[in-house]
Order: C-alpha cells, then structure tokens, then sequence
C-alpha cells in the first residue's frame, strides 16, 4: 500500500491522505488532445457530406473509414478518458482515500491511449468489424477487455480500502458502468480470427442485429449516460456547493434506470425482420425510460435550488446546468423516437444524427468542458486564466449545438416525409432517392457551420487552459487532506434493507449486474434460436467465396455508414425498395449489415437490378451513372489487388462458425473465386472496359457482392443449399 | 384497443417476467427508499461530496 502517504495524528484520530492528483492530470489531457481530433473529423465527414470532393479521392481519407474514427474518438477517446477523469478525482474524495494502486492507474492509462492510437491507425486502413461503435479488430478488443478490468480491480480496491462508509450515489453509477460496459463488450465482441487484423462476429443476422443493438444503445446508456449521471451527482453539488435535491430520489433513478435501460435496444430495429416481441419490448421499456431519466434531470437541476443566480455569473454552472438541460431533452427525444410510428419517419433519417449530437455535444460535451473548468484550478492550484473567455466558449458551444441539433432535425423530418410521401394512387412522389438527398444539402453546411462553431469554443478552452496551466505554480504537490482514520459511522441505529447494501460492495455489486443480466438474457436468448422464425421452405445460399471477399471490402469502405440492408415492413419502404427484407436473407451474415443510416438507397434487393458496368462506373465516379450523387469515387478499388490465398481461410472460417460450406468449397475457395472474377471481368470486357487484370481488382469482388444482395433465397428446383462450388 | 395492443406482445411468459421482474425490483426500491424515517439518514449521506476534505 502506498502507506507512506499516510500519516497518523494520534490526537484527533485523523490520517493523512495524498490523493493521487496526477493521474486525473493526464486524463484530463489527454481527453482535450482527443476531443480536437474527434471535433476535426467529425467536422471533416460534414463536409464530405456537404461536398463530396471533400473526401479527395483518397482511400484512408474517405467518408466511409472517417466516421468510424470521428465517432471512436468522440465516445471512447474524448467521451472515455473524460470518464475516467471524473471518476479517479471523485473517487478518491468520495472514498476518502488514495487509488488502491498507482500502477494499476497508470497502466489504465497508457493502455488506453495505445488503444485509441491503434483505432486511429486501423480505422482509417480500413480494419474494421462494420459494427457500429464496435468496429475495432480482435486484438484491439482483447486489449480493451484487459485494460477495463485493470481499471474495475483498482477501483473496486479503492472501494474496498475507503475511509467512508457508504458509498454515495455517483459510486452507484461507476460500478453499474464498470460491470456492464464488461458485459456488453464482451459478448459483442465473441469473434473468431481469420489472421491478425481480420475476424467474423460468431453471431449472424438477426442475432447479431439484436445483439449489437443491445450492446450499442447500451454503450449509449452504460458509457455515455451512467458514468455522466455519477459525474453529475458529484459535480454539480461541488460546483454549487449544495448537497444532490433529493438522494432519495437517486436511488429509484440508478435502479428504475439500470433495469430499464438494458432493454431498449431494440428500439434501433422496428418494423425490421426482428421478431415483434423484441420490437414491442424495446418500444415499451424505451418508454418507460421517460420516468427515470427525467427523475434524474430533476434532481440535478433543483440541486440548484436557493443559488440559481449563480447561472447568471459562473460560467461552470452555465455549462452544467445546460448539460442537465440536454440530458432531459435527449431522454424525452429518445422515447419518442422509439415509438414505432415516430421511429417509421425518424429511422435512416438526420434526425437520428440530431438527436444523437443533441447528447453528445450537449450532455455529455458540456458536462465534460463543465468538470475540466472545474478540476484544472483545483489540480494546478490556481484560477482560471479567463472567465470572460468561458463565457464565450459557452455560448459559441451552445450556439454550435442548437445549430446542429435543428438542421440534422429538420434534414430527417424533411427527408422522412419525402420517402413516404405518395400521390393519389399510391406511388411514390419522389421515387428517386438522389432527389430526397439533394434537398437536405443545405442543411448539411448549415451542419457543418455548426460543427465548427462548437470546436471554435473547444479551441478557445484550450487556449484558456493551456494559459492557466502556464501562469500556475510550478512543481505541484498532490492534494493532502486529512479524514477520519476508520470507516465513519453516519448514525448509530442498526441498518437493514438498502441502507445496509449501500455499504456492501460485492452484493450491491452483484444485484446491480442482475439488474442488467437478466433483462439481457430474457431478451437475447429467444433470438439465439433462429430455427424457430426461419421457415425451413425457403432456404438461403451462403456468399460464394467472390462475394465473401466482396462483403469484406463493402465493410473495410464502411459502407454500412450510408446504406441500410433491410427493408422494413412499411409501405413507403417495399415501394421504394421491393418486398421487405426477411429474417432468413441475413441468417449467414457475419456480422450483419442492416444498417442505421441512409445517405444512400437500401441495398438489400440491388442485386441484378444494375448490370456489372453500371456498377463499376459507379464506384470509380458515382456521378457518371447517378448526376449529382454525393457517393465518393473509390478509383482504388480498380487498384487494389484481391487477395485470393486469404479467402480460403475466410470461407474456413465461416464454415467453421455455422455456414454451410461443403468440403469442396473450403478447398478451392481461391480458386472458384477466381473462376467467379474471370466471369465477372469478361463481361466488363465485353462492355469496353479494357483495365488489363481487372479479374484480379477488389472492384470485382465488390460488384460480385453487389450482385447478390436480395439473390440468395434459393428457388423451387435449386439443390439443398448444401454446396457453393456446384453451383457455378 | 387493449387487443390491437397485446397483440403485440406476442411471447406472454417473456412478457409477463420482463414486467413481474421489473415491477418487483421497482416496488422494493420504492418501499426501502421511502420508508418512514429515512429522511435525515439520507441528507447526511448526501452531504458526503461536500464533505471530502478537499474545497482547497
């Protein structure tokens, strides 16, 4: 134990503590250095998405591997080194103790940033898993596994050696996030390798769909929300110095909230193949999120109550106060977009985009730039260099936000009613998609003016903190207080019920993880079952090994970032599209592609509705075959090689994860890939197309995969789905 | 109505333990949180953040 740090003072029974300042130092640099680069890309993909020669016809530059990395960097490097911030500081002081072990925080630390930096240099390569907020490789998943029990042992060690009692609320909330962000990751992440930077998902479509959605809104509610809702009932209450409204009330917030919140993901797939149950369930506990979310919105704004002027004059309770407000706006937009008929116009649409940065640039960005006006004083001993300049970072950022968060919102509505709006007899009014984009590009400057705007505050903190940073006094000592040498004793009565949980770490600990748990497996198990909603008569072929190795560069382009695979069960939808996608179409899909924007048309039914040219013309210039299309060109693809050997042990691997591959296939996957490219490439050649070894280009792989989007349903009269090779 | 929406809920066992869990957990919370006398108890435990030895 760093005992040292502790001395006694017989006298008054009191010890000394050192907390450890320096660690949350680090953090709270590194969370600045990480927010430019998430507020530089994110207002980069803006403006590819405003203009498309934005993305300068570079392979790693493009928009497809950019948002990856634009929303990587928000959530686990700004949003995550923000957290951990927040909780070493807080911790320490609610504990009354120093972290259990310096070394453990450290290495904590060190090995996140390596494995934001591995993000930053694999995601743009195009190493990705195409699974939203969940793209990262499979080493790079092992190492945040490791590095996020580093981080649970030492803090649970530093509950364990507190010098208070109880835990107090925020400490509720950083274990529920230190448990089931564990969980949710490492049931995402179940993948099997096919070399070092490459694996398949062992969950397949409508699994994998529940299953991501379940981990991703939870990232949203476990990363995003629970640890801010600790960070709040700390800060705030410091900020003011006026204890949490009603604490009470905090404890039917962390429950009701942990137990629903687990349940909603599936609001990100209504009126998808998913089975009804799980839609009406994610609905239904999305709704009832309302209550708690804003129990906790309450509590956090009347804890100002008696000292309101202060939002008139510190500029700390602007930004916290105004988080709290985002919080309850973002938690009654969230339930209304999950009401399935919202959800029919909101889905694909910006208004997802809006109401998403509504959380992250207003909850979560103004509680973090809130804490660091906070904590940099109070850890280099100083002031604030400039107030004023707070202020007017504040109100740049609120501008920002408000900017964004109507443009996205009315670039969704717009585009929503677009989609579904139809004339006397039941057609589509604006039946070409392009059309339905072109009226939203407005708005995406308008969103890009916005974007920059918010950055433009961030850069003025910067510029605040690094001033008050530099005007501090040099060689800091860490902060020594002195507390009560035992555990203290809050009343002397004997305790039961909550009141005795609330000091028993392991069971309050394990009835918190329950509360997650069980909603997890009732909703997650019946779907593990496909057979009983696949109806055996109609049969799917799996991807022939070219269109495998197709799939994999529609993933590594991250095109699942503008175009959905699924088809919903709404009129507009099958009008548009064609009939609506079915549970079995994806049943092979590792991982599952159905998407959750649409910049671009659904893919799920564009096989062979293009001929082979259309589609090579329309990756190297989409503009040549779509006027006015804002698709990037992707003049690489006619480049870069296909690498055949590697397909062998792809196809190996699917099999080996539940695809029915015959023998065969396995053996020769290279070379019937091959074969299916020469196909391919002769019919280019045919047209004029005359690239010499085009049959060996990714180009080809991807049109192949292109091709067999909405064909795999086998027909009366095909064999038994049972071999691939046979077939061609 | 009610049938149009129970329709819905096409899986009963997993729907009635979902809510028999919830309302469960609910209850309890409530019942612990509110019970008589644990006013005062809970405004000291809330004065913890602003009691942490450290308003330097």
């Amino acid at each position: 134990m760093k005992g040292a740090k502790v001395e006694s003072s017989k006298n008054n029974q009191l010890v000394k503590v050192i907390y450890d300042d320096k660690i949350v130092k680090a953090f709270l640099l590194a969370t600045l250095v990480f927010a430019g680069i998430a507020f530089l890309v994110g207002v980069l993909i803006a403006l590819q998405l405003a203009y498309w020669p934005f993305n300068m016809n570079l392979e790693w530059f493009t928009y497809g591997r950019m948002r990856p990395l634009h929303t990587n960097a928000a959530i686990f490097a700004f949003g995550g080194n923000a957290i951990f911030a927040g909780i070493y500081y807080s911790t320490q002081r609610l504990c009354k103790t120093r972290m259990f072990n310096d070394t453990l925080s450290w290495l904590h630390f060190w090995g996140w940033q390596a494995i934001i930096l591995s993000a930053a240099i694999t995601l743009p390569l195009g190493y990705s898993q195409g699974k939203e907020y969940a793209e990262l490789e499979w080493p790079i998943d092992i190492a945040i596994a490791v590095f996020w029990v580093i981080f649970g042992v030492n803090f649970f060690g530093t509950l364990y050696k507190r010098r208070e009692k109880h835990i107090y609320v925020a400490l509720w909330f950083y274990i529920a996030t230190i448990i089931t962000v564990a969980m949710l990751h490492i049931v995402n992440s179940i993948e099997y390798p096919v070399s070092f930077l490459k694996s398949y998902p062992v969950w397949a479509g409508v699994q994998d769909a529940m299953i991501q959605w379940w981990y991703g809104h939870n990232a949203v509610a476990f990363f995003l929300t629970t640890p801010f809702l600790g960070l709040m009932y700390y800060f705030v209450p410091k900020a003011v110095n006026r204890p949490v409204y009603s604490y009470r009330l905090s404890i039917v917030h962390f429950w009701a909230l942990i137990f629903i919140y687990i349940w909603a993901g599936p609001h990100h797939l209504l009126y998808t193949a998913l089975p009804d149950w799980a839609q009406t369930f994610g609905m239904v506990f999305s709704v009832m999120l309302w209550a708690p979310s804003w129990g906790g919105m309450i509590n956090g704004l009347l804890t100002l109550r008696g000292v309101w002027h202060l939002l008139r004059t510190d500029p700390i309770v602007k930004f916290f106060v105004t988080a709290v407000t985002f919080y309850g706006m973002s938690t009654f937009e969230g339930p209304l977009l999950s009401i399935k008929s919202v959800s029919h116009l909101a889905h694909y649409t910006d208004w997802i985009i809006g109401h998403v940065h509504g959380g992250t640039l207003g909850w979560n960005g103004f509680m973090i730039f809130g804490m660091t006006y906070f904590l940099i004083p109070k850890l280099w001993r100083t002031q604030m260099y400039s107030k004023s300049l707070m202020t007017t970072h504040f109100w740049i950022g609120l501008a920002g936000i408000v900017l964004y968060y109507v443009s996205m919102t009315s670039a969704g509505i717009t585009q929503g009613l677009m989609w579904r709006a139809m004339d006397g007899n039941g057609n589509l009014l604006y039946p070409d998609f392009v059309e339905t984009v072109l009226k939203i590009v407005p708005l995406y400057w308008v969103r890009a003016v916005a974007g920059t705007l918010y950055m433009v505050g961030f850069f003025i903190m910067v510029y605040n903190v690094f001033k008050t940073i530099q005007l501090a006094p040099a060689n800091q000592a860490d902060s020594e207080v002195m507390v009560a040498a035992a555990p203290k004793e809050l009343h002397s009565e004997p305790e039961t019920g909550h009141r005795r949980l609330e000091g028993l770490i392991p069971t309050f600990s394990v009835l918190a993880f329950l509360a997650v748990f069980v909603g997890s497996v009732l909703e997650i198990y019946p779907s593990l079952n496909l057979k009983q909603y696949i109806k055996d008569e109609v049969p799917v072929s799996p991807y022939t090994p070219l269109e495998l190795a197709g799939r994999d560069i529609y993933i590594k382009e991250g095109c699942y970032t503008c175009h959905s695979q699924m088809i919903r069960q709404v009129a507009d939808d099958v009008l548009r599209f064609g009939k609506a996608s079915t549970i079995s179409e994806s049943m092979y899909d590792h991982p599952f592609q159905w998407g959750s924007k649409r910049t671009g048309p659904d893919l799920a039914r564009v096989g062979k509705k293009y001929p082979n040219l259309w589609h090579y013309k329309h990756m190297l210039d989409p503009r040549s075959v779509t006027p006015k299309s804002i698709m990037p060109n992707y003049p690489w693809l006619a480049d870069n090689a296909i690498d055949f050997v590697v397909i062998r042990k792809k196809v190996s691997v699917m099999s080996a994860i539940g695809v029915p591959y015959d023998e065969k296939t396995i053996a020769q996957a290279d070379v019937i890939a091959e074969n299916e490219a020469k196909i391919i490439a002769k019919d280019l050649a045919d047209q004029g197309i005359t690239q010499q070894g085009l049959e060996r280009k990714e180009i080809i792989a991807l049109i192949a995969y292109m091709q067999a989007l909405g064909q795999k349903e086998k027909k009366k009269g095909d064999d038994n789905g049972k071999t691939v090779a046979g077939s061609l | 109505m009610a049938k149009l929406w129970l329709a819905h809920f096409n899986d009963v066992p997993l729907a009635l333990a979902a809510l028999i869990l919830f309302a469960g957990t609910f209850g309890f919370v409530l019942v612990w949180t509110f019970r008589k006398n644990a006013k005062p108890y809970y405004d000291k435990i809330s004065q913890i953040p602003l009691k942490d030895g450290d308003d330097l």
